[in-house]
Parts: structure tokens; sequence; C-alpha cells
């Protein structure tokens, strides 16, 4: 990845969301903006931790309430799906599925 | 990327940059373009800048900052054990523009709120219709009698805000006699990188284990007990460095005489070849001057967890580690509160209500040699009710470090730094 990649695609992310009509719920794209500190900006990550823009969105499901059950071993994502709910689990997978 | 893409994209992000520049910063802002200047530009400003416009370009943002250039502290204990050059903690600012923030290298003296005016060193009067405060700690160095006279010889320092401190302990490390006894004595909590301590011990003995085997460190630790990730870094002691660390817990540093490098505690005095005293912290000058700096201790800013306003000062908004809560003080929280605080601007400064019941979630990664970490992360989520973020079940710290923690709190730092400068 150039260095320019990240700034292009958070400029797009930026246009795309231009104006007071928002794609997303703002509590989910919150929750969303708290993943990217570890899976990297638009989803995309720079180092070990997996990326996760693209991704099938059943895969992204299922994943993250197998690490949430222990049937998935995890580091740190057992700890963090535990604080999430269902709901919230479910708009995540759509909108990081959604990222390219 | 195709060329006329790029082409478009930089044109793009120049006519935003151009949009923030004529919007002028110093003149009053019109309520369709409302002027956000936010102080300090580390974990939590910057991204508090750059996450307000990149989810309303409509709002005019401010970001200002005395530093040339962004300092990591986390990860400075890599530099202290000797595993990176101290550059590789120094980012640049100059992506930050970019997404329109104006940016100013500045030092903010004050604040007028009643007119919603900063007032900064370089003579800058800049109105703002909302004010985010994000200026880091100041160190209560006269708790700890004699520290500020061993500072200024350069025979202690604490090293907890990264830069020449850091370089300063490297260098004693370094030069330190193998036998030699290196003294960390650290504040109870609450305070910065509550495991920050710990891991700096883990960063030396990995650096003393291979370089001078008989030296010793010991931990004069003002709480009670190593409060984050204690089993984790008790058992990599006790693996990696056995009997090279001293942990002494309720030994709080009162004094500090640098001719004897004598550190005085309730209990004890201790003599050591390198001292690095943490002394405790609380918000700086700049926010008990606003008015913001309002708890019973003054030492924290009392916020309402929603918005991240200040309960004392209308419009004045305060982030990261002056923040008065049970939020840990770390790189990860502050940059999350940012995002909760800016997406709460947009709905205020767009006539919205703010999301009611903001989540935050916070991981830190400690080293415990140049390839093992332990990993803590826990969600928090607002309950009105409580009037607190509560922590939900299974958070907290893992019992053994990895080289999977190793890898993945190397990603951490890298994307973190991209989510924040980049």
């Amino acid at each position: 990845m150039t260095k320019q990649s990240p700034l292009a695609a958070a400029v797009l992310a930026c246009l795309s969301m231009a104006g007071p009509t928002q794609a997303e719920d703002l509590h989910i794209k919150v929750i969303a903006a708290t993943c990217v500190n570890c899976h990297g900006q638009g989803g995309q990550s720079l180092g070990a931790v997996p990326s996760l823009a693209g991704q099938d969105v059943a895969y992204l499901q299922t994943a993250m309430l197998e690490q949430r059950s222990g049937v998935r071993e995890t580091t740190v994502m057992r700890r963090y799906m535990n604080g999430y709910t269902d709901t919230e689990i479910a708009k995540l997978a759509e909108h990081f599925s959604r990222l390219k | 990327m195709n060329p006329n893409r790029r082409q478009f994209l930089h044109a793009s992000v120049a006519s935003m940059a151009l949009a923030a520049a004529s919007g002028n910063a110093f003149a009053k802002s019109g309520k369709s373009h409302p002027h956000v200047v936010v102080v300090g530009a580390g974990w939590g400003g910057a991204t508090c800048a750059k996450y307000l416009r990149l989810w309303d370009p409509g709002i005019q943002v401010t970001l200002i900052e005395p530093n040339p250039h962004f300092i990591s502290c986390p990860m400075s204990n890599w530099v202290v054990g000797g595993f990176q050059d101290f550059d590789y903690l120094v980012k640049s600012y100059d992506n930050l523009p970019r997404y329109g923030i104006q940016m100013l290298q500045d030092l903010v003296i004050g604040v007028d709120a009643d007119k919603q005016v900063v007032r900064t060193r370089g003579g800058r009067r800049i109105r703002y219709d909302r004010l985010v405060l994000a200026p880091g700690m100041e160190w209560m160095t006269e708790t700890v009698e004699g520290y500020e006279d061993g500072a200024k010889a350069q025979k202690v320092m604490h090293a907890f805000r990264a830069g020449p401190e850091t370089l300063l302990l490297r260098k004693q490390l370094e030069a330190m006699p193998d036998g030699g006894v290196f003294i960390i004595a650290s504040p109870p909590r609450p305070g910065r990188c509550v495991s920050g301590p710990y891991e700096r011990a883990c960063a030396a003995a990995h650096y003393f284990k291979q370089h001078k085997p008989k030296s010793k460190i010991i931990m004069l630790d003002g709480d009670i007990d190593i409060v984050s990730k204690g089993p984790m870094f008790k058992a990599a002691w006790k693996e990696f460095y056995p009997g090279m660390i001293e942990h002494r817990p309720n030994n709080l540093a009162m004094g500090f005489d640098h001719r004897e490098m004598v550190v005085r505690t309730e209990f004890e005095d201790v003599k050591g070849d390198v001292v690095n005293i943490i002394p405790p912290q609380r918000a700086p000058r700049l926010c008990k001057d606003v008015g913001v700096r309002n708890d019973a201790l003054d030492r924290w800013c009392g916020i309402d967890f929603v918005t991240y306003e200040s309960t004392s000062v209308p419009k004045v908004h305060v982030i990261g580690d002056p923040v008065l809560s049970n939020m840990p003080k770390s790189a990860h929280v502050s940059n999350n509160q940012a995002k909760i605080c800016a997406a709460a601007l947009i709905e205020i400064l767009n006539d919205r209500q703010p999301l009611p019941t903001p989540v935050i979630g916070s991981t830190s990664y400690s080293i415990t040699s140049d390839h093992t970490s332990g990993s803590i992360a826990v969600v928090m989520r607002y309950d009105p009710a409580k009037k607190a973020y509560i922590r939900q079940p299974e958070g907290g710290a893992n019992t053994r470090h990895s080289e999977l923690d190793f890898a993945y709190g190397r990603a951490w730092h890298e994307n973190m730094w991209a989510d924040t400068l980049g």
C-alpha cells in the first residue's frame, strides 16, 4: 500500500458521506470507528491484525459470534465481542463487508 | 489508481483545505459553517479534528498544537529497552491539513469562555462555536520533594511524555555499570497508562539480561499492587527475568536527593544508579484557568459523558487524559473519546440530538520482551441512569504474554498512527 492510499480512501469516505443524509446508523459508525484502531483505516490493516474491508458479511458475523462464544480462539476479540449486542455485531459485519 | 482519479482526489482535498483556510478562523463564524477549535494534537485532539472533517465537511476545524511533530508515548518503552530508535516515535502532522483542518503551530495561553475566544502566545484571538480541549497532563512534581532540582541536574526524569526524557533515560541505562540498580517509582491510580511502568521494567530487564545481567530493577509502587495486567507481568518476570525485578507495592516516592541518588518513600530510603520517578498527574494549568478542572481534588475535568462537554463551562469539551472518569487514561481511549465527541458535536452543530448511549472500547498492549506482549481489552457502555460508562462482562487482561499479542500490538501501533494522523 502506498502512503497515499489511506488518505485517498478516507477522502472518498468523506465525499461519500457529505451532506446531512447518512448511509448508516451513527451508532454503528462510531463503534466501527473503534474497530479501525486495530483493524486499520477503512478496515485495511497495516499489520498482523486481519483486514475487514470487503469480507463476506456472513463470514464476518459468524466470526464475531464464534469469538464471543469462545468457539474461535482469539486474543482480545472475545473480550470485545462480549461488549456488543447481536444487532450491533450484525450491523458491524454489514458495515465492513461494504468497504472496499 | 487512475491518474485522473488521483488528480480529482487531490483537487478535492485541496479545495477542502482552501475552503477551511478562506473560512478565516479569526472571523466570527456563520451558522452555516460552525467553527470548532481543538487544542492539542495528540491522540485525542488530532483524531477529533480529523473525524469532525471526515464525518461533516461543513464544519470548519482549527487544530492548535505547539509542537512541530507528533511524538508517540505508546512504544516509547521500546526506545527505553533499545528495541527501536527514537525517530520511530516521531510522526508528521503533514496529512492533517489535507482533510481541510487548519493547523496552527502555536500555544493556547487562555480562553475567554464568555466571548468564545481562544488566545495564543503568537497573539492570535480565535473565535469558536465549540472548543475541544485535549491538552494532555501535567506532572505534580511538587509532591516529590527534590524532584525539580534532580530534574534540572538531569538525575531524574519521568519519561512519561515521550521526548528528550525518553532519550535521557535510555542514555543513562546504557551508561549504568553491570550490577547497578535502576529504580522506577510510579504513582497510584488514576494516572496515564497505568501499565506503562511495569512494561518499562520489562524493557529495561530485557536489555540488562543481555548486557548487564547482574543489574537489578526496584519498583517503588505508589499503588496497592500492579493494577493492570498484574498476573501477566508477574508471570513474565518469573519466566524471563527471575530475581531481577523487585516489586515493592504501597511504597509511594515522596522525595529524591539527587546528590546521593536516594529515593525516599514513607517506609524506606532506596539508593539507585538510574532513577525514574513518575509523579502523580493532573489536568494542566490551562484547564484550571478555563474553569474546567473542577473536581474536589482540583485534578480532573468533569464532563457530560454523552457530549464530553464540561460540567462547568458551556461549549467547552474535554477529551483524553484530563477527563474525570473510570475510563483508562490511554491512547486508545483518548482516540475513541475523540470520535464520540466529534460525532456528538456534529449532531449538536446540525441541531440534532447526540447519541444518548455511546459505547467505548479500550485496548492496550504491553511488551514483556522484544518478541512478547500481553494485552487488555474492555468495552464500556454509557448507562444514562447511572451516568457512567459500565464495563461489560469478560473484559480485562490476559494472564499470559504471547508472541501473537506482540505482533497484534505492533499492528495496533501502525493502525492507530494511521487512524490519528494518516
